[in-house]
């Protein structure tokens, strides 16, 4: 009889730590990546250097390279770090010498989506939750991106979801809802942004194209060409790019994060060798998307994967700016996504306990780290809309926020 | 038997799970306030048969199985 009850106890123990481990599957998501296993991260390789990254005493700040992890809050960065380095090991992006908090709540929600989040860091103010480069009142805001191209920068964005996505489509467009994809591609491509890449052709396609998502005939990739843009489709045409005008869709939506797509951290690569031709100066924002979407499907494998393979990108950031002592790279995110908490495993991180709280995002402040010159003016907790008026200062922008003429 | 579905931002939480029996009424989740703001109330009765998330559209494509009697 006790040999029943403990046999029984253990299935119910291996049952319960599954059932922690999964997460909610009640929830599912739904895109390619959904269909793969996302368990494997041998991708990634930890730092064997746990130490801080030198303390950069250059006061001029050139270039800023602006890291987002949609979604990712502490405990995804955690998380992450427990199963890929372990409990004392560190991601690289937790290597940058000054780390802050940042809060996030809306204009009119104590819980943002990803449009006010990234109107408040791409502008500096607050607007509602589904807005875009404007405030409540919708008068449109100049972006940082777009105040630094005025100054002569070169300026860049990469990510991992669709281009015309809330978080990309925010440093480079003003529409009232973040739903209307079509006019966003057109403004992003009529700013003139130096390099986008992600996935997302189907707004730029015209209407009668099998993949297209417009309801016009306009064919954006065409207008892209017209205006001096190299487009790029493939992994071979990424390492070959040339062009100081560089469009690079490698999806129909979303990119799958798999091979052979180009990864994140090559895509933030490529955009640091175009972006730094001149010795102008660049802004580049690189997003990592989709752990937000991991989180959304509280699925706990592929949150660690997507915060690997982001902070795989934040390396390559971090690498440059060694060189070069005048970027600044800042890492944050917009929100949290899921309530994510860790109750217990063990210290190897071969088991971890996980407990979401929502399947949407929650209104904890988000972590900030950042290296390079200045980058102790990222200390501290302050709000979301404080990161980009930091940034303006540092690029001698006057007048920042601003409303757009 | 009859389905219908649901989007709605995935911005804030669900009130509803997969197996649960709803009313016409009943809440989806909480208002997030968002200028593309969808229903937050279910427009049919039924039970909850699927929830997905939509990583494009960021959106919780909700799939309810329609009462007969509603039919």
């Amino acid at each position: 009889m006790k040999k029943i009850a403990k046999t029984l106890t253990v299935i119910l123990t291996i049952l319960i730590s599954a059932t922690l481990c999964l997460g909610d599957t009640n929830t599912t998501f739904n895109y390619p990546t959904a269909k793969l296993d996302v368990s494997d991260i041998s991708f990634y390789q930890p730092s064997s250097d746990t130490t801080p990254y030198p303390v950069v005493r250059s006061k001029k700040v050139k270039n800023i390279i602006f890291c987002i992890g949609d979604g990712m809050g502490l405990s995804q960065v955690e998380l992450s770090r427990l199963k890929a380095a372990g409990s004392d090991g560190v991601l690289y992006m937790e290597r940058m010498p000054f780390v802050g908090l940042n809060r996030t709540h809306s204009a009119n929600a104590l819980v943002t989506d990803s449009a006010a989040a990234v109107t408040a860091l791409a502008c500096g103010i607050k607007s509602n939750n589904g807005m875009l480069g404007m405030a409540p009142d919708k008068t449109k805001y100049q972006t940082i991106l777009e105040a630094a191209k005025n100054k002569g920068k070169r300026t860049g964005l990469v990510a991992t979801c669709d281009i015309t996505h809330a978080t990309p489509a925010g440093f480079a467009s003003h529409v009232k809802s973040r739903n209307n994809r079509a006019k966003i591609a057109e403004q992003m491509l009529a700013n003139k942004v130096n390099v986008m890449l992600a996935g997302g052709w189907e707004y730029f396609l015209p209407k009668s194209h099998p993949e297209s998502k417009r309801k016009d005939e306009r064919n954006l990739i065409e207008e892209a060409k017209s205006a001096g843009y190299e487009y790029i489709q493939t992994p071979q045409q990424l390492s070959s790019a040339k062009s100081p005008y560089l469009l690079g869709l490698f999806q129909t939506g979303a990119l799958t994060t798999n091979p052979p797509e180009p990864t994140l951290a090559e895509l933030t690569e490529k955009a640091i060798e175009v972006l730094n031709y001149k010795n102008d100066g660049f802004f580049l924002m690189v997003e990592g998307s989709q752990i937000d979407w991991a989180c959304h499907a509280n699925n706990v494998d592929n949150t660690i994967k997507q915060t690997l393979l982001f902070d795989q990108a934040v390396k390559v950031a971090i690498d440059f700016a060694l060189k070069d002592k005048h970027t600044l790279v800042v890492v944050t995110a917009d929100h949290e996504t899921g309530g994510l908490t860790i109750p217990g495993g063990d210290l190897a991180g071969k088991k971890l306990d996980t407990k979401w709280s929502t399947g949407g995002h929650s209104a904890m402040d988000v972590p900030v780290y950042a290296f390079g010159p200045k980058a102790e003016i990222f200390s501290g907790v302050y709000d979301n809309t404080d990161i980009p008026k930091k940034f303006a200062k540092l690029f001698d922008i006057k007048n920042f926020p601003k409303p757009l003429k | 038997m009859a389905e219908i579905i649901i989007r709605k931002d995935a911005t804030a939480d669900l009130k509803i799970k997969i197996g649960d029996r709803v009313c016409n009424g009943r809440i989806v989740s909480t208002k997030t306030n968002s200028a593309c703001e969808q229903l937050t109330t279910l427009p049919i009765s039924g039970i909850i048969k699927s929830i997905r998330f939509d990583g494009n559209s960021h959106e919780f494509i909700i799939v309810v199985s329609i009462q007969n009697n509603q039919r």
